[in-house]
This record gives structure tokens, sequence and C-alpha cells, in this order.
């Protein structure tokens, strides 16, 4: 794919940063040598033990997620803590927190794409999976958050009925049906179509016939022809070219949730791109908590290097400083509008009930990623694991303050009202992470989480050819 | 049907005769008391005790739900936010937050108050302007055997109470016992935060400046407004609350809840902060607690000309009718609940579980036919009683008239005493709603959102003793444009 990269003349300085930056792959690597790696992960019959626990503990947290919807269902969802004034909670934030980590995924596979940044190689494909199934979790949010989710699945949704009615378009919610929708189908036919020449790689590799039959039919016929790859390459191009204002526009659509209503807190001008920075940021931690144990417990390190690492924190670095910056224009609005009820919502955020969890969220999103400015602290993994969950934990906290603080103290005193979460609010958030987890799991068990093809036109053999043909 | 004559009258006896004339009169001649004369015994005067007893008092009252306990197993009255407190499904022993300050107690903690040999152990609730040094209990809770709903919930004074002094008792002992207990309130702030939500000014003020209410607030701009002006040609309803007469008294709450099928949810429902009143009156303290001002204001759905709520039901539930109301659809409403949070006067109430009873034969019977009884999952609130607007209706089209002014009463102005809701018709400018209005005290509340309700308050005008009270400035926020 990048294969002008050998014939790029470079000066002097570029070489000599070159040299100080880890490798996208590190050397000795063929062409088989990287297919047996990550096919091996695939089409081994032996599974680990460490698979089993991790699917195991996952699967207990899917069964939570079923309890807690068959409860739901049967009794509504005042099983919840949410109540009036707090409508939205646990529901809206686990919601936003898992529609904004996809977008790493999608800025990795989309933007980076068309940017021909080589080193989102070996990361796009598990990042790709890991959008898929946070979107996958969101989405069950709202849906399942309404009072009448089995008429809420479908009267969202402009179709023709013998009621005469359609959705009402000025709701930000329809907004979000339709731009969720739009992210789940764009990102699911993406990571599919990058699938489909790895699949041929499965089937032929494959020895049980019934691994055969099944990677061969996801195969859709891929011969590895040369029409075969030019229609490839076009039609992910164009995926790469619809997703990419996606990445922009879904959160953006979700932050209109908010900032469309009246609430000080949620009114505000500077929610799109400081959600879109927040979940960019987000998202990144979320793929370092994946890759960190993939590379690790799958000896991938050859494939996700230093260099990734150290490229997605950065990442994070500069996100990270948008949603700060956002922080402290939120403050700043506030004060200067000299709206009383604005400067309130800023006054109970910072010293009200719940100030522990924004001081938190202060403390992390601002205070903590500083550290990733120090390349001693890009190099330690484990402490970079440890700090991408935290930032996990951060953005979350990020929109329980948003949702909780601005909804439990309005425009009237005689409303005010605490929010407390039931076990049936962190059933469901652990839910879904077994969800998550679960789907992940036996994505890496089942299909390869690195693209192998991709990887293949990075290796030094595939320079080598293309200087030849140059 | 022919009418059968009266029979003749017969010949009345003397006593009938005079009977008739007492009758007629009012009155029976030469039956008055003889004039007493009266003269102030001053020595009676110093016989009084001069100082008030030392030590704690508790006072016995009735309860102002369910008074002295033969309402306590109304369901209705047990979840009606008491008069000040806005407790409900309990009491407790109230006493003014400077007394409380004293014994060292915060609401909710369990104390055991000791007269003689007997205790009664009760839970404290800080009522500001309470008489200091004295606890008010009320009757009626406590009760073992007072039915399905009643049994078994508050504190009964009973067991602290003697035949000698029923109403109070003297001298009492407070210790306070380290445990807790829930009482639930539907108003957890009582301060206005400085807000111009309450708008009061003294006589003196008002007739410096009879414009002072909605000078207050910044008037957004008329007009300022995406979507395109509604007309409204025939009728237009609207309400006016005059905070002046409001006593807070809660009729208009229960009154509410009886003509809309408005369910009870219990103590741990209200506890949550999920209580369905369509109508709630918010309690406000202003100044010191000890001897605040306190202020009702009835909240029931502002029916705003651009309603919040409209714009972001995603199904359409809730939407504008051609005469001002806001609709609620209960079955086209999927629960998402963006409404209620996009409504800035959280008028709103969801049914977060199945609330109505739907299975028990009697109850269906006790609920008022004209109204949907709303289940599991759906939003609702104040409808400015549609079901009576549209009854007129009927009824001035079959007399091929418009209706009346005051045809219309809502189940809360109905239920008033003091006339403080008025209803009707706004594009009537004769009609009593419209001549409220068109006071200089009205104003809507939170006004600057351009949220154009339709419902609208009357400033409080007040008359103070201004040797007993000095005046306090106007108002918080700088005057508006």
């Amino acid at each position: 794919m990048d294969k002008s990269h050998a014939s790029v003349a470079m000066s002097a300085e570029t070489k000599a940063l070159l040299s100080r930056t880890p490798a996208v792959i590190e050397p000795g690597h063929t062409f088989e040598s990287v297919t047996e790696s990550i096919g091996h992960v695939v089409l081994s019959k032996r599974t680990p033990i460490g698979w089993f626990l991790g699917f195991f503990i996952a699967f207990i947290l899917l069964m939570i997620l079923n309890l807690t919807i068959g409860n739901l269902l049967m009794k509504g969802i005042g099983i919840w803590g949410n109540n009036v004034p707090v409508g939205w909670a646990f529901d809206i934030i686990n919601f936003v927190w898992w529609i904004g980590i996809g977008h790493a995924g999608t800025l990795i596979s989309a933007i980076l794409l068309l940017f021909r940044q080589q080193w989102r190689t070996s990361i796009n494909r598990f990042a790709e999976a890991m959008t898929l199934f946070a979107v996958a979790c969101a989405a069950m949010f709202p849906l399942l958050h309404t009072g009448r989710p089995w008429l809420a699945i479908y009267w969202l949704f402009p179709y023709p009925n013998t009621m005469g009615i359609w959705p009402q378009f000025r709701s930000p919610l329809i907004w979000d049906v339709f731009a969720v929708s739009t992210y789940g189908t764009v990102s699911a036919l993406f990571w599919f179509t990058g699938l489909v020449p790895d699949m041929a790689t499965l089937r032929d590799r494959a020895k049980s016939p019934f691994a055969r039959k099944i990677y061969g039919m996801l195969s859709l016929g891929w011969r590895g022809s040369a029409k075969h790859w030019q229609r490839y390459e076009t039609a992910y191009l164009l995926l790469a070219g619809i997703s990419t204002p996606l990445v922009l526009s879904v959160h953006s659509v979700v932050s209109f949730d908010f900032a469309v209503s009246v609430l000080p807190g949620w009114h505000a001008t500077i929610f799109p791109p400081y959600f879109v920075a927040g979940a960019i940021y987000s998202g990144f931690a979320m793929v370092m908590t994946l890759a960190i144990p993939l590379r690790k417990f799958y000896h991938l390190e050859d494939f996700i290097t230093m260099r990734h690492i150290h490229n997605m924190t950065k990442v994070m670095l500069v996100t990270g400083m948008i949603v700060a910056y956002g922080y402290s224009q939120e403050a700043f609005f506030a004060w200067y509008s000299s709206n009383p009820y604005e400067q309130y919502m800023m006054y109970n955020r910072m010293t009200g009930p719940y100030a522990v969890f924004y001081w938190s969220l202060i403390a992390i999103n601002a205070v903590m990623i500083q550290l990733f400015w120090f390349r001693s602290v890009r190099d330690n993994i484990p402490f970079l694991f440890i700090l991408s969950l935290l930032v996990n934990v951060g953005m979350w906290l990020e929109r329980f303050i948003i949702i909780v603080t601005s909804l439990h103290r309005d425009f009237l005193p005689s409303s005010w009202d605490m929010y407390a979460p039931t076990r049936w609010d962190f059933g469901m958030f652990a839910g879904t992470i077994g969800l998550f987890l679960a789907l992940f799991f036996l994505f890496i068990r089942f299909l390869p989480a690195i693209a192998i093809f991709e990887m293949r036109t990075i290796v030094p053999e595939a320079k080598l050819k293309a200087e030849h043909h140059g | 049907m022919a009418i059968a004559p009266l029979p003749t009258a017969a010949p009345l006896s003397p006593f009938d005769q005079e009977w008739r004339r007492w009758l007629h009169d009012g009155l029976i001649p030469n039956t008055a008391f003889a004039a007493k004369t009266v003269a102030l015994q001053g020595a009676a005067i110093g016989a009084a005790p001069s100082a008030v007893p030392a030590g704690l008092e508790v006072v016995v009252r009735p309860d102002p739900s369910v008074y002295d306990g033969r309402f306590v197993n109304n369901g209705w009255l047990q979840e009606l936010p008491k008069w000040l407190t806005k407790l409900t499904w309990d009491n407790a022993a109230l006493m003014s937050p400077g007394t409380a300050d004293k014994l060292n107690l915060i609401s909710g903690d369990v104390v055991d108050i000791k007269h003689g040999s007997n205790t009664l152990r009760i839970p404290v609730w800080l009522a500001p302007g309470h008489a200091a040094d004295v606890i008010t209990i009320h009757l009626g809770y406590g009760r073992e055997r007072a039915g399905r709903i009643g049994s078994g919930i508050g504190f009964g004074i009973n067991s602290l109470r003697t035949t000698a002094t029923p109403d109070f008792l003297s001298g009492v002992e407070v210790t306070k016992t380290g445990e807790s207990y829930e009482l639930v309130s539907t108003q957890d702030h009582w301060s206005l935060e400085g807000r111009n939500l309450v708008r009061v000014a003294t006589t003196e003020q008002f007739q410096q400046d009879p414009n002072f209410a909605a000078k207050q607030e910044h008037q957004p701009l008329v007009g300022l407004t995406m979507f395109e002006e509604r007309k409204y040609e025939g009728y237009a309803w609207g309400m006016a609350i005059d905070q002046n007469v409001c006593t807070g008294c809660n009729s208009c709450v229960v009154a509410c809840q009886a003509e809309n099928n408005v369910p009870v949810v219990g103590k741990a429902q209200v506890a949550n902060g999920r209580e369905m009143h369509w109508l709630r009156i918010d309690r406000y303290y202003s100044g010191d607690l000890e001897n605040p001002d306190t202020y009702h204001q009835p909240m029931p759905c502002q029916q705003c000309e651009s309603a919040p709520c409209e714009v972001v039901c995603p199904v359409a539930a809730t939407t504008h009718s051609d005469e001002g109301l806001n609709d609620m659809v209960y079955n086209r409403c999927v629960g998402t609940r963006y409404c209620s949070n996009n409504c800035p006067y959280k008028v709103r109430r969801f049914n977060f579980l199945l609330y109505s009873d739907w299975d028990t034969a009697s109850f269906k019977l006790a609920r008022n036919p004209d109204v949907t009884v709303r289940s599991r999952g759906v939003m609702e609130k104040c409808t400015y009683c549609v079901q009576r607007i549209n009854l007129a209706r009927v009824t001035s089209k079959l007399e091929d008239r418009q209706i009346r002014d005051g045809e219309v009463l809502t189940a809360c102005q109905s239920a008033c005493p003091t006339e403080a809701i008025v209803f009707g018709n706004i594009n009537d400018p004769q009609s009593a709603v419209s001549k409220v209005k068109a006071s200089t005290l009205n104003y809507p509340l939170l006004g600057e959102l351009n949220t154009r309700p339709r419902t609208t308050y009357v400033a409080i005008v007040r008359n103070p003793n201004t040797e007993l009270e000095p005046t306090r400035p106007l108002g918080t926020e700088e005057e508006g444009h």
C-alpha cells in the first residue's frame, strides 16, 4: 500500500530522527514469518489457557448483562437509579463512553490511512474490531434506556406507516439514530472489507475442513488476482473516505444531545469539538489497554512495536490537552456569561456533592496526561497500561460530571435532587464490558487481530521488490 | 308529564305560625342574653407567668395531611408533601435549625424524647421558622392497625402524651441516639439561591415602581425563534397563579391527583425522586432561617409557547395543540426522558415502573374515566385538565356558542380556597385570566429562557410593619431591559 515510501529521498536530519524512532516492524521478518506468526494465533488447534480464563470472566459479565436486560424488560427502567430531575445517568454516560471509545478505531483505520501513516498497519485491524464492538455496546443503551424499548426500536426510524407519523426531525435523538446506525454500518463494512484478503490466507492455510469452509465463505472467493487487489484497494479507499467524516460527525451529533438543550452545563457551543477530541483520546486509551496485553500474551512485540506505543501516547497527549482546554473554557464561559445558572453549575461541579468526581477527572485528564511528555513514561509499558486504564476512568467521569451534575441541580432549586446508581446500573455497565471483552476474545481467537497482508507490505522484502519495480 | 297539584293547605296551628315566623326572621324574639358589663382586670395580667418555662417543650398538633390520624390510611394524603416540611409518609420531631444546632442534631437523626417515665424514639426534621426550644410532633402516626396503607408508619406521640396536658409537654429531655432514619421530603433544597423565581416587593416599593416584577429579568426579544410563530385563531388557554393569596394548603395537589388518575408510588419511590404529582407546591425560605419569609409557588406544567420539551422528543409524543396546550401523547411516548431533562421547570413525571394498578377491579371505579391511566415507561404531566376543556367544548358546540369565561375550571383551580389559580382564554381580553395577566405584577417564570410560558405568576406585594421588619432591597438581579 505504501510502496512509494522507499523511493523518497531522505535528508540527513530525517535519517537521524528515524534512527531514534523505533521501527514499525522489528527487523528479520519475511512474508512467511509474518503470515505464520499472525495466522498461527488463529489456526492453532491449541487455545491458550489464558484465553479460556479471560473468556470465562468476560462470559460471566455477559451473563450479568443478560440478567440485567431481562430484569429491565420485566420491570422497567425503575430498577436503575434514574429519577426526576436526573432522567439520564449511567445509561447515557455509558452510551457516550462506548461510542467515544470506538472513535479511535475509525481514526486509525480511515484518517491515518488517508494520511499514509504506515504505523497504523499493525493496530488498525483490532482497533476497528474495537470500534465495532464498542458501537454494539453503545447502541444498546439508547435503546434499552427508553421506557418502552419494544416501540423505540422502530419508532425512531422513519418508515411509512399507517399512523402517517414520522419521527421528529428536530430532536437530536433522531440525529443520533442516523449517526450511530451509519457509524455501525460503515465500521462493519470497513472492517469486513479489510478482512477479506486475510480470510483467503486463512482459508488456504487452515487444516480443518470446517475452518476452511467458513473462512472460504468469508473470503468471498478471493484469489488474490491483480483485479481483486485493484478493486479491493478502491473499495477500501472509498470506505476510508466515507469513514473519515464520521470520526468528526458521530461524536459531534452525540454532543448535540446536550448542546441543543437549554440546561446549564449542556447548552454550550464548545461541545462538538470537545467531544470529538475526548472520543479520540479515550479511544486511543482503549486501543492501548487492549494492545499491551495482546502483544505480550501473543508475542506480537515485533509487530506492535514501541513506535506504535509512542505514537498512541502522543495522540493521547494532544487530544487530552484539547479536552483539558475544553474544561478550562467551560469554566471560563460560565464565569464570563454572567449567567447565574451557568455560574452556579460550574460552582456546583467544583464544590458540590459530586466535586470529588470533578477533581478526579481534572487530575486524570488535565494533570496526569502531562506525564506523556516524558520519554521514560512512554517507554514504561506496565505504567502506560495503568495510565491508559485511568484515562478511560477519567473519560467516564467526564460524562458523569456533564450529565449528572448538570441535571441534578438546574433552574428551580425546588426540584434539585441527588442521583445514586443501583446494582442494576453497575450490572448493565459491567455487562457491556463483558460483551465487549467476550467479542474481543472471540475475535482474537478466530480472526487475525493484525492485518496479515498489510503487514507483509511493510517487511523489508516488500520494499526491496518495490524498489526493483521502481 | 303533568305535575300533580299540591294538596290543599290545612289551616296552620298557632305553633306552626310562630315557627314560620321564626324561620322567616331568623331569630326567636326576646331570647337574647342579658348584656354584661366587662371590665379589664389588670391584676390578672400580672399573675400570668412572666418567663417561658426553661427546657424544651413538645407541642402536639394535628398533621397537615392526615389530621388526627383518621386519614392515615389514605395514600393520596400520605404521599402529599406536607405543608412547609414537604415530608411524605412520616411524621417527625420538628424543630428550628437553631434548636437543632444546640442539640447537635441534623434532619434524620433519631432522638429519644423523654418526659417523666415515658420515652418516644423519633427522627428529627429541621423546620425553618419554627419557634425556638419547641418540638412539634404531629398526630396520627405510629398506628398499628390503620389499614393497608397506614399501619405501622410514622411515630406515635401517644406513648409520651398524658391526659393532664394532652396538647403539650413541658420540660422534656432530648437525647441523641446516634441512629438515623430516612425521612423523605419532596423538596431537598429550601433556598432560592438568589434566583428571581419568587418576586416580592413591599407596598412602598410597589408604589415607587409598579413594574418591579418584570424588571428583575432580562426579557428575550419577541420573535426570537428559529421556528414559525404559531397563530391561535380560536381559544388560547392560559393560567395565572397569584402568589399573594396562595397559602400552600395543598388542596390543588390532591384535586389534581384525583382528577388526573395520578398514581401513588410509595415512600421508597418518593425517596428516589419519582413522585408523580403533576402539580407541586414549591416552598422557599428566604432570610434568617430562624424567622424566614416563606413562599409557596404552585408549579404545574407551564405550557410554554416555545416549549423545550417539544423539540427534543424524537417521536413527536409531546406536541403543541392549536390552542397552545403542550399535549402529551401517551401511546406515542417511548420514554427517552429527554423532554424531562430539557424542561427547565422539571414538571414532567415518568413512569419508571408500573405505578398504576391495572388489575384491581375496584380501582377502575375510582378513576376518572376521562383520563388515560398511564402505563410503565411513559412520560406524563399536567394537561391544564384538557378533558374538562373538551367537555366544555362539546357543551358549547351543542348550544352553538363560544366557551364562556369561567366555564372551564381546572381541577386545581376549582379546589383552591383562595382562588389563587385563574384559568381561561387569553385570546379574550375580557376573560378573568387576561385581566390578571394584564397586571404589572404578572411575570413569567424563567422568562429569560424564551420558553414563553402560558402559566404566569403574580408577584407578591407585602405590607409589613416597618418597625418590626427592615425593608429588604428589591430582587437580586440588576434591572433588565
